[in-house]
């Protein structure tokens, strides 16, 4: 999978006067979105919280107390499950040329964030693979490396606002 | 008999609240937040802004500790506000532990 965009598809966030956003991206990467936020949300609605690619959505919450990590699970995970749910929602549900609020951009952005950790997870991105050409010539690379400027551009305008 | 057994099960909890709530209440809790080359440094330090109120210069310093040295302290306090965080810093992608100081 190649993407690429004609210099006036180039994916931005707009900040309209009012207060509320405008973002711009193209129809074939709106597509593209969609599948992966759905093929995530399925894989978050299994069950599977032992799926190793889901491991940095639901991570332990104490490394030196295994029962707290257990009982911190037990009493959040459903929540948290939610929120990343709601988040990815939020991101197929948005269109490039309606307005949306601040909180419906962070969403996007939390969803965004969500499947550049599943991604980074199924390709075993780990920090030491700047050496692997493999790796880089992929097309989920590639997404994830497109999904990290998405995520930039939005931090960028969600800080600019405050 | 049972009266005997229902006074050491009433004690036990006794003590288990006792140290349930000396732990609770008279610790202090720390939220480590640990790296994740994943994690864009930009929407990292974006998060510690929002949750914690952080202005630019502080969020930045504790993200770029994370980044170089592993992991950061974000928190100190009380155990309720503590468990919020970690909540919320796994809700926004972040890989946050809780432990007492």
């Amino acid at each position: 999978m190649s993407i690429e965009f004609e210099p006036n598809e180039i994916p931005y966030v707009e900040r309209v006067h009012d207060g509320t956003f405008l973002f711009h991206i193209p129809p074939i990467l709106k597509e593209i979105l969609n599948e992966h936020a759905d093929h995530l949300k399925s894989e978050l609605s299994t069950e599977t919280d032992l799926h190793p690619n889901l491991m940095r959505l639901n991570p332990p919450a104490s490394l030196n107390d295994i029962q707290r990590a257990i009982d911190f699970s037990s009493l959040y995970n459903f929540s948290i499950r939610n929120t990343h749910l709601s988040n990815l929602q939020a991101l197929t549900e948005f269109e490039t040329d309606v307005a949306i609020t601040a909180e419906t951009l962070n969403s996007i952005a939390m969803a965004i964030n969500s499947l550049r950790l599943f991604l980074g997870s199924e390709l075993g991105i780990d920090g030491g693979e700047a050496e692997n050409s493999l790796l880089m010539q992929s097309g989920s690379y590639h997404l994830y490396i497109l999904l990290g400027y998405l995520l930039g551009e939005i931090v960028t305008a969600l800080s600019e606002q405050n | 008999m049972p009266k005997k057994g229902t006074e050491a099960l009433s004690t036990q909890i006794d003590l288990n609240l006792e140290n349930y709530t000396t732990n609770m209440i008279d610790k202090v809790w720390l939220v480590i937040v640990w790296d994740d080359p994943v994690n864009l440094m930009s929407y990292v330090t974006y998060v510690f802004q929002k949750l914690f109120g952080y202005s630019k210069s502080r969020a930045e310093a504790l993200m770029l500790q994370v980044h170089n040295e592993g992991k950061s302290m974000v928190y100190d306090g009380s155990f309720e506000k503590a468990e919020a965080y970690v909540k919320a810093l796994h809700e926004h992608g972040l890989w946050a532990t809780m432990e007492q100081s």
